[in-house]
């Protein structure tokens, strides 16, 4: 036991300095490259054109994409322990589907163009919303939550949105296909600073209140009924964990596409580095989510440049591949071993 | 201190729409062994999911030194009675973090870390039950009989005074058969810890238990000591086969033997011939 305790202070060491080199190298990459020795002095001197861009678009670039990171990669963990499935990521529950049903049903009407930029975000909130509650209703029976159909309810909404976001495609104009296109790639290019505080507060006190439930998600390992002997409730937890992990999902969703594989991945590589213990798992999970997206949104905001790939994208391919080389090493490590 | 320990009066449960349990009464003595026996789908697990709570109560009580075990608060009853249910699905841990969960019952409010104490209890139980030498293995990577230790291991740290095992025998050979019951029987006379399980080996019922329950049909068929429910009358009546039945010649306890449809059949034979 002294030894995990060990290995999760070397985790904690090795990931907080991960996070300032995906920071800074954030901040100097782009269409103008800055030399990451320079960032501090110009953060200092606080003038000039570097400064402007450092502070007014990349900097809260880097704090959305790390919320978001951090919060699909938490909320992805968290689902994957209540559901005690390891394929559950936060898009399975279709509460991403809800919200992109909602954005496009408000493109396609052409809403869009009359209201505020905030119409989109609040269109995918509340998409996921009702996708959350309807999944949460229909597997309520006699006042008791059945995780197992819980699961099947919410991929079976999923696909229901999906088709109806496809009828809605498939109804409109060009131009209204092509922005439901370009936001279900997703981007992390929002402008609106509102927003993205509102993120970042929703992403960290995500992380505190599922701090709040580390025991329950680490009984519920042993299975639901198991958990109960150890006096867990495990309803109530259930519950919560829930409605946190779709909130967060809810809110990244909204503000940023679907950003795909963060919540299915890092979880994963986290858990092959330090095992299934949640009081490090969570914060681990979090951490490296939003290292993961600042990771990859820099490539993507260079990879072809002057343009720009959508992130979902390089996530997909980059997390997709790793995930497969971290899988196939574990499993080979495996057999050779027995 | 009265010598009932867990009384079951009149309890009925069932499942919603589903099997239903005739009222069942019962009581252990403190630091007994109680065997729960009967053949499949008789009601065993029904009474035993019943009784800790799992399933809707239809009628009477069940008191754990007289408080009604069905309302105490599910973290003070976590302290008070330990569950080992069968084990099949993958869980992926060590040893030692497996038992330390048994130590949550007991944990502070925001206690985060395992204090010094649910270190010592948790090595104390793996050595007891001797799976210490495996504490950095993965679950996974155990034999079935290890990890059935690992789980009675897990369920004494809870420390409780009624231990609940369901079927702790099945599938395991006889060496493990042994360690396990014998391990029970020690911790029974040193711990006085009382144990209520489900067992469908009558042999291991006979020479573990003090006591048992015959159930058939969602009832309790009889009950008593070994002697009095291992005949071969009840047997042959409630599971439906032949069976001879003997006294084992050290403990004294009975011992059932199966006969074969075959050696029936020659024996009738035979009888004809002569």
């Amino acid at each position: 036991m002294k030894r995990k305790y060990r290995t999760w202070l070397i985790f904690i060491l090795t990931l907080l300095p991960l996070v300032v080199i995906s920071i800074i190298l954030s901040l100097s990459v782009g269409e103008m490259n800055i030399s990451p020795f320079q960032v501090f002095s110009i953060f200092k001197t606080g003038e000039g054109m570097e400064y402007t861009i450092l502070r007014e678009i990349r900097l809260p670039r880097i704090i959305l994409g790390f919320a978001v990171g951090g919060a699909l990669s938490l909320a992805g963990v968290i689902l994957q322990g209540v559901y005690r499935n390891p394929l559950v990521e936060p898009y399975t529950l279709g509460i991403s589907g809800g919200a992109a049903l909602g954005v496009s049903i408000v493109i396609g009407a052409g809403l869009y163009h009359q209201v505020g930029s905030l119409v989109l975000p609040a269109a995918g909130f509340m998409g996921g919303l009702i996708t959350i509650f309807l999944v949460f209703f229909l597997s309520m029976k006699k006042g008791s939550l059945n995780i197992q159909s819980m699961l099947l309810i919410g991929v079976m909404i999923s696909f229901v949105a999906s088709s109806a976001m496809m009828f809605v495609m498939a109804t409109t104009t060009a131009e209204s296909l092509h922005n439901i296109m370009f936001w279900i790639m997703g981007s992390l290019d929002e402008p609106d600073q509102l927003l993205i505080k509102i993120t970042f507060w929703v992403s960290v006190s995500g992380l505190l209140i599922s701090y709040m439930f580390v025991r329950p998600l680490n009984a519920l390992r042993l299975g639901e009924s198991r958990a109960k002997h150890l006096g867990i409730n495990t309803t109530r937890s259930v519950r919560i964990l829930f409605i946190l992990a779709s909130l967060l999902t809810g809110v990244c969703v909204s503000v940023a596409g679907l950003i795909g594989f963060v919540g299915l991945v890092v979880p994963h590589f986290i858990k092959l580095l330090i095992g299934n213990d949640y009081r490090m798992l969570l914060a681990g999970s979090f951490l490296g989510g939003g290292i993961f997206v600042l990771f990859c949104d820099a490539i993507a905001r260079t990879i072809i440049l002057p343009n720009e790939l959508p992130i979902g994208v390089i996530t997909g391919i980059f997390g997709g591949i790793l995930f497969l080389l971290v899988i196939t090493g574990s499993l080979q490590r495996k057999t050779t071993h027995e | 201190m009265t010598s009932t320990f867990l009384d079951i009066h009149d309890f009925a449960c069932g499942y919603p729409g589903g099997f239903q349990l005739k009222p069942v009464s019962l009581s252990l003595k403190k630091g007994s062994i109680t065997g729960i026996i009967g053949p499949n789908g008789s009601g065993k697990t029904t009474l035993f999911r019943g009784i800790i709570g799992e399933l809707q109560k239809k009628s009477g009580s069940v008191l754990l030194g007289g408080q009604d075990l069905l309302s105490i608060h599910r973290k003070e009853k976590a302290k008070l009675l330990a569950i080992v249910t069968q084990d099949t699905e993958s869980i992926g841990m060590t040893v030692e973090e497996y038992v330390l969960l048994g130590r949550m019952p007991h944990h502070k409010s925001w206690q985060f870390f395992d204090s010094a104490e649910d270190l010592e209890i948790a090595e104390h139980y793996m050595k007891l039950t001797g799976v210490i030498h495996k504490r950095d293995k993965q679950l996974d990577h155990l034999s079935g009989g290890e990890r059935q230790l690992a789980a009675i291991a897990r369920a004494l740290a809870q420390e409780p005074t009624l231990l609940l095992l369901d079927e702790p025998t099945a599938s395991l050979d006889i060496s493990h058969q042994g360690q396990i019951l014998n391990l029970l029987q020690k911790l029974n006379q040193e711990l006085e810890l009382t144990v209520l399980m489900v067992i469908h080996d009558l042999n291991l019922a006979s020479e573990y238990c003090d006591f048992l329950s015959m159930i058939s049909g969602g009832k309790v068929y009889t009950q008593g000591t070994p002697e009095q429910v291992l005949n071969y009358q009840n047997i042959e009546k409630v599971y439906k086969s032949v069976v001879v039945t003997r006294t084992n010649p050290i403990s004294g306890k009975p011992v059932v033997f199966m006969v074969s449809q075959k050696s029936l059949n020659n024996k009738a034979i035979n009888k004809v011939n002569k």
